[in-house]
């Protein structure tokens, strides 16, 4: 598969975010002073518009919401077609899109899924998650 | 002073129409005046669309083009396929408040020949941005909300193909030059195009056109002078804005807050409460079609079925042209044009044409009464305008 190295990012938070990514833990918002979860990170919570948020693991476990194979994807990731993505809902509430590792046909909305750390890098940084049982 | 919408013009669309930017903008802006009556020197507002490449002062480039410069109200849009709905609650606003006294309201752009398909398709991606998985391409990002919908409601691919159909078909009785496409496509052969993103195939994607469209708003004393004057005894009755609703809710598709709900909704209800319009009441449905999942979705948001029955809808017939709610008679983005951002102003046009009596193969019989709908973004805003024949109400 054709890896995706951590984007350039020009603020300190993307920067941070990227890093803990690139790290293998994959990190939501969480805002202190209204208790919100959110993503993806910004300078200020978009509930509350406080500051005193910090970055909060996840624990990689979700929900598929929405599916699709790509059959032409950007050009970038090509060779990597067809190609399973997924919007997966966070047991922490939050939404991620990544791609999933799996047969195109044995995907379905509500299927359990789990993030694979194990290949993520500052070389590669794509989100993939696999289905459970 | 009440505003009206009095006329419109469109230049021919399709792959190479052989102008650019500036010179498509002009020739719109030529039928529209010619369709009207009026001079550039009559023009003194305009909303216009940026070209899809980049430029730094898109605005006042395009007025000293169009040669409309004095201008005192003049705007850019920047909802995507939602900005020309939204345009025209801001150009009859514009008139009403004195802030200028006749608008045109402009798009065109030559998104095959002077961008190319592989640079829209890979810049749009981009536009996407970082937070969501790169190899994404606009049509995959809707093609998540189709498989939920069929994974929902047991919806079918096939009924999602039948909205292509309905486009293809109402585009084919088209005069040839109005069209990109001109042949009809059974809902199997829409499936038989070549997949992108499943279930989407490439016939139940937007095209890639040149091209572009203008419609005019002004007084209601103009709109009657004009007749007069220039009209003399062609029946053509302005057209009037009586309802308009915009919901604008997240940028990235994983911040939508649910994909049961799209701002159409309260878009819808605040456009039909105002017109203070029933379903039954609409002759002819203009909804934004850059995917058959938009159309799908925005139909039930719109309250013409119950959410998940998107697909049984499109499949009773009631969309086509002998239908209760005749869909995109002109074809739509799907088969008619889709010129990138200026593309749901077709919609517009063709809404301007039902009600004044001028849609030729595909007029709705007394159209009076039309719901026309535009979509920026993956669902990220809806505008949602119901426009009425101007002597439905006298």
């Amino acid at each position: 598969m054709t890896n995706r190295p951590m984007p350039s990012a020009t603020t300190d938070h993307e920067r941070q975010y990227w890093q803990r990514v690139a790290d293998g833990d994959v990190c939501i918002v969480r805002c202190h002073a209204c208790g919100s979860a959110s993503h993806p990170p910004r300078r200020y919570c978009p509930v509350c518009y406080s500051d005193d948020w910090t970055f909060e693991s996840i624990t990689g476990t979700g929900t598929v919401y929405g599916h699709t194979c790509i059959h032409r994807p950007t050009r970038t990731f090509e060779a990597d077609a067809p190609l399973v993505s997924a919007i997966v809902t966070l047991d922490e509430g939050p939404r991620l899109m990544g791609q999933v590792d799996c047969d195109p046909a044995a995907i379905e909305v509500g299927r359990r899924v789990c993030l694979d750390t194990s290949t993520l890098s500052s070389d590669d940084v794509r989100l993939v998650f696999e289905l459970q049982e | 002073m009440g505003a009206v919408l009095i006329g419109y013009g469109e230049t021919s669309v399709g792959e190479a129409v052989g102008c650019g930017y500036e010179a498509l903008n002009m020739w719109a802006t030529r039928e529209a005046l010619s369709d009207t009556g009026l001079e550039p020197d009559d023009i003194d507002g305009l909303i216009a669309s940026a070209p899809f490449r980049s430029e730094r002062f898109p605005l006042p480039r395009l007025i000293e083009h169009l040669g409309l410069a004095p201008l005192q109200f003049a705007e850019l849009t920047g909802l995507g396929g939602a900005s020309h709905v939204n345009s025209i609650k801001r150009a009859t606003a514009a008139v009403e408040t004195g802030r200028a006294e006749t608008v045109l309201v402009v798009a065109a752009d030559a998104l095959s020949s002077e961008v190319g398909p592989s640079t829209v398709i890979e810049s749009l991606a981009e536009s996407v941005g970082t937070f969501e998985d790169p190899a994404n391409i606009v049509p995959s990002l809707y093609a998540h909300v189709a498989n939920w919908h069929i994974d929902t409601f047991g919806t079918t691919r096939k009924q999602l193909a039948e909205v292509a159909s309905i486009a293809y078909e109402h585009a084919s009785m088209q005069r040839p030059d109005r069209v990109h496409e001109t042949e009809t496509k059974s809902a199997d052969e829409i499936l038989d195009s070549p997949m992108i993103s499943t279930p989407l195939t490439a016939d139940q994607c937007a095209l890639i056109s040149d091209g572009g469209a203008a419609f005019i708003v002004t007084t209601e004393a103009n709109a009657e002078r004009l007749d007069r004057e220039s009209r003399g005894n062609s029946e053509r009755p302005p057209v009037r804005l009586v309802g308009f609703g915009a919901q604008h809710t997240h940028d990235h598709l994983t911040q939508m807050p649910t994909f049961g709900e799209t701002g159409a909704v309260k878009a819808g209800q605040q456009a039909m409460t105002e017109a203070d319009v029933t379903h039954d009441e609409i002759d002819l449905l203009e909804i934004y079609d850059c995917f058959t999942i938009t159309v799908l979705r925005i139909v039930e948001d719109l309250g013409f079925c119950e959410l998940g029955d998107g697909g049984s809808l499109i499949e009773s017939g009631d969309l086509r042209l002998s239908g209760k709610w005749p869909l995109n008679t002109h074809g739509g983005a799907l088969a008619q044009a889709h010129p990138g951002m200026p593309s749901g102003i077709f919609h517009i046009t063709e809404t301007i044409r039902q009600l004044q009596g001028r849609a030729e193969a595909t007029q709705v019989e007394d159209a009076s009464t039309a719901l026309v709908h535009g979509n920026g973004g993956v669902f990220s805003t809806q505008a949602v305008a119901v426009l009425e024949r101007g002597d439905t109400r006298d």
